[in-house]
């Protein structure tokens, strides 16, 4: 019989309370508990980035962090990003229009590691933030170039 | 509930453990001492759970999140206490440190990428045991004391952090680094990481330099730590005579060698060069 715990957290805006396995990671909380399967699973060992999720507006690799961790913090995934009017968040659309997306397995995570970028202060260097996450595609110079603004302001609006 | 049936089968299990959260140092030297070989530390977890997945199963673990004061950042006029939990991430953004120990926050800047340094704790950079991770250079030449309690013995230890280095054992409870505060001139060069990376420290009496440390790491090994003969050596002696002081210095660094490299005799000549371009930097006029 696993070792179970009661977790609480707010997900995308929404409390969500859940008996859960001690060992389980976030990102299998946030993909098979609550079915939020943007967020993605790809090395397991926090290289990749593609399960990165926000916690407390901070990028946060999913796959290393136990559920447990989350409790009582606000969890942003890929799914809640994008106002309930739009289709997509800015972030997405500039990767859209600049054709980023290849196979697009990495793009729910860097989205979520391009929204943390508002919490890093003004004073500190911003273009090495991206370099945190990998696409196996190598699609790294469209990434860049559709993310230039949003890293030159820091994803704050002008 | 979901089991872990239902996660991917590609993906390993982690086996099942027993969760303890304190929310005090006492309380959680209290569970490791009840059973200190089979009690692990959660802090940041990055590698902890990277081994968890490996088949490392230690059947018990505390999870130190709740323990604020582990992960509290103290200033005080003679020396700056922090929370072996603490993040890379506070300890980078940390407004005090940015006054009274800007090296820190800046050298803590450039670990990892953005996703280790918000989840991994100085800590756990320390106790891993990686040559590659970067803190114990620093925080040898910074002369920082770590703060350790031995569960097996109940006892409190303290060890300078250039003489810690992990044993094949699971490392004691590490609680706080302390570090004096005291003027330094410290510069570091990381562009050949992680083959090699170097510290290097000198101390000061008005113009003339008192001391100096030199400390290699890399991907195989260390960190070393050089004592440098400066003996006194004003600054403008040393400007002058950088390229000799630097090739001096080198020849006193234990055998170093790069991953693929052509041998121990061409890394120590990499890394005089980086020595005497660290040296140059540390003799500009501040």
């Amino acid at each position: 019989m696993s070792e179970t715990i009661s977790v609480s957290m707010m997900v995308n805006g929404e409390r969500r309370d859940a008996e859960v396995p001690v060992a389980l990671m976030l990102a299998d909380f946030l993909r098979d508990n609550l079915r939020l399967l943007g967020t993605k699973v790809a090395c397991d060992q926090g290289a990749c980035g593609a399960c990165t999720v926000l916690v407390d507006g901070l990028p946060t690799t999913s796959c290393l962090t136990f559920a447990f961790v989350a409790e009582g913090r606000d969890v942003t995934t890929v799914e809640g990003v994008t106002a309930a009017d739009a289709v997509w968040d800015a972030v997405q659309q500039a990767l859209h229009e600049h054709g980023a997306p290849q196979c697009g397995f990495c793009m729910p995570g860097l989205v979520m590691l391009s929204k943390g970028l508002s919490m890093q202060p003004a004073s500190a260097e911003a273009a090495g933030w991206l370099n945190a996450n990998i696409c196996r595609c190598s699609g790294y110079e469209v990434i860049r170039r559709a993310l230039a603004p949003w890293i030159a302001t820091r994803g704050i609006p002008a | 509930m979901l089991q872990y049936s239902e996660i991917a089968a590609t993906r390993r299990r982690i086996a099942e453990f027993q969760l303890f959260r304190p929310d005090s140092i006492d309380e959680a030297c209290e569970i490791l001492a009840e059973a200190p070989e089979a009690t692990v530390l959660h802090a940041g977890g990055i590698d902890l759970v990277n081994r968890l997945k490996t088949g490392y199963a230690p059947g018990r673990i505390v999870a130190l999140k709740a323990v604020e004061r582990m992960q509290d950042i103290r200033i005080f006029d003679d020396r700056i206490e922090i929370g072996a939990a603490a993040s890379h991430w506070q300890i980078e953004n940390h407004a005090g440190l940015k006054i009274s120990l800007p090296m820190l926050p800046a050298y803590v800047a450039g670990l990892g990428n953005i996703r280790v340094r918000v989840q991994g704790t100085i800590g756990g950079n320390i106790l891993a045991g990686e040559p590659v991770y970067e803190m114990l250079p620093l925080l040898g030449v910074l002369d920082a004391e770590l703060t350790f309690f031995d569960a097996s013995r109940r006892s409190w230890f303290k060890l300078a952090a250039r003489d810690y280095r992990r044993g094949p054992t699971a490392p004691p409870f590490l609680t706080a680094i302390t570090i004096p505060q005291r003027s330094r001139s410290v510069i570091w060069d990381r562009r050949l990481r992680p083959a090699l990376a170097m510290v290097l420290s000198l101390d000061w009496d008005g113009d003339m330099i008192r001391s100096g440390t030199a400390v290699l790491t890399g991907d195989r090994g260390g960190p070393l730590f050089t004592s440098l003969p400066a003996d006194r050596l004003s600054r403008s002696q040393a400007a002058a005579n950088c390229a000799d002081i630097a090739a001096d210095w080198a020849r006193l660094f234990p055998s170093v060698d790069l991953p693929s490299g052509p041998g121990p005799d061409y890394c120590r000549h990499v890394a005089g060069v980086m020595l005497r371009r660290a040296l140059q930097n540390c003799l500009l006029p501040s």
